[in-house]
């Protein structure tokens, strides 16, 4: 992390440590993505159920 | 083979569980355990002390309920065998006293069995992998490891700026959509074993009238456009888009009187139900007049959904209701008010619920 008083000093870390804190979320993001379809896949070829089947 | 194998063993497996899992909860439970263990012990001194039930029914029960009972069980039955015999054999009295002893160290070991057996049975038998099968075992595993991810990245994103990057707000809607994929993925496989379900999700947030892009725009099943309410829903996304399926939706957000459905869930803070959005009596019980009915029945013939259930969605801290996540599903009478197989479903989907609301915050 880039010190506080760096950071309003000089302008050009801060720049840096947002441009780097985005480009983190962004892959943090694409990781969420992956791992809700990752699921998807798995659960949707699953057998079975939680809802036995009942006659109604 | 194997599989053949791994079914038997499940079935085996939760059968036990369940058994347990019922009479250890059934105010009966002790009755039962106690009957099953005397019924052993009973049979199994019969059969130790070598008295089958070869010779009728009535003698075996004679026997069972005189072991239990008198000391000289064992050489009553040996004079009833052999009546030309007048004095006891020391075996037989050997067995007899045999027979005390275990019936005394019974009587004292029993209580302790029972006690033992309901202090411990919880944490071996009961354990969630003995009541489910490897099928929905596997199934939590996923579930969890999903979850766990979302916890993950909500707690490494929580600091990090986003710094108005377009390409960021576009992730985020991915994410929404993606969860809601996840979502209407639990619902089928929820219900899989019974009824094959087509099934969609969508997120709708609570927003101001006067941050809507377009006061003109109509508002679902109603006359009104957005200008004339002082709160609306606001469509986000869908897990599937399917054809036929609005892209932009605004519903109205009545305070006093909630519709149905999203509006009913973020008013009330609790998850609503319709259980068949083409039966007119359901809409009609709800308090719909005629001409909204109507709306909602063309509405629903529209975009093929027949049951559906919202659930609200909190804002991270818990305090206010931000949206609502609705899924639908294409057959009717799948979900139904009061009805544990659908409040189970519902507290399974509300733990997607948090990410929600934390990709919503983050898209601020």
């Amino acid at each position: 992390m880039t010190d506080v008083a760096e950071r309003t000093e000089t302008g050009q870390p801060y720049q840096d440590e947002k441009v780097r804190q985005t480009e983190q979320l962004r892959r943090i993001l694409r990781r969420g993505i992956a791992s809700s379809q990752q699921f998807q896949r798995a659960v949707d070829k699953m057998p079975g159920g939680m809802i036995k089947r009942q006659p109604r | 083979m194997e599989n053949a194998t791994r079914r038997i063993i499940d079935a085996v497996r939760t059968g036990v569980g369940r058994f347990v899992a019922f009479y250890l909860s059934h105010p009966a439970g002790f009755l039962v355990a106690a009957v099953a263990w005397w019924g052993t012990f009973v049979i199994t001194l019969t059969l130790l002390f070598g008295i089958p039930f070869r010779y009728s029914v009535e003698t075996g029960l004679e026997i069972a309920f005189a072991i239990t009972a008198p000391p000289d069980a064992v050489s009553n039955q040996y004079h009833a065998v052999h009546p030309h015999i007048s004095n006891t054999p020391l075996i037989v009295q050997v067995v007899g006293a045999a027979g005390w002893t275990v019936i005394v160290f019974f009587t004292f070991l029993i209580p302790a069995l029972v006690a033992a057996m309901i202090d411990r049975l919880p944490r071996v038998v009961l354990t969630l992998r003995s009541l489910m099968n490897a099928e929905v075992w596997g199934f939590f595993k996923h579930y969890a490891d999903l979850l766990a991810e979302y916890t993950t990245i909500m707690v490494e994103g929580a600091e990090l700026s986003r710094d108005g990057d377009s390409s960021v707000g576009l992730l985020l809607q991915d994410n929404r959509v993606q969860v809601l994929g996840a979502v209407a993925s639990v619902t089928t496989y929820w219900y899989r074993e019974r009824i094959d379900l087509n099934a969609n999700a969508s997120f709708m947030r609570v927003i101001q009238a006067a941050d809507s892009t377009d006061p003109s725009a109509p508002v679902l099943y109603s006359s009104t456009t957005a200008g004339a309410h002082e709160r609306l829903l606001e469509l986000d996304g869908w897990a599937h888009l399917n054809e036929g399926l609005p892209q932009t939706l605004l519903l109205p957000l009545d305070d006093a009187s909630p519709r149905p459905g999203a509006p009913y869930a973020v008013v009330h803070g609790e998850f609503d139900v319709v259980s068949d959005a083409q039966d007119a009596d359901e809409w009609n019980r709800r308090g719909e007049t005629p001409g909204q009915i109507e709306a909602e029945i063309a509405y629903f013939k529209h975009v093929q959904f027949r049951s559906f259930v919202s659930i609200p969605v909190h804002d991270m801290t818990n305090q206010t209701v931000i949206g609502a996540l609705t899924v639908q599903v294409d057959k009717p009478g799948i979900f139904e008010h009061r009805n544990p197989e659908t409040a189970d479903l519902v507290e399974m989907l509300g733990r997607f619920c948090y990410f929600l609301a934390w990709l919503e915050r983050k898209s601020k």
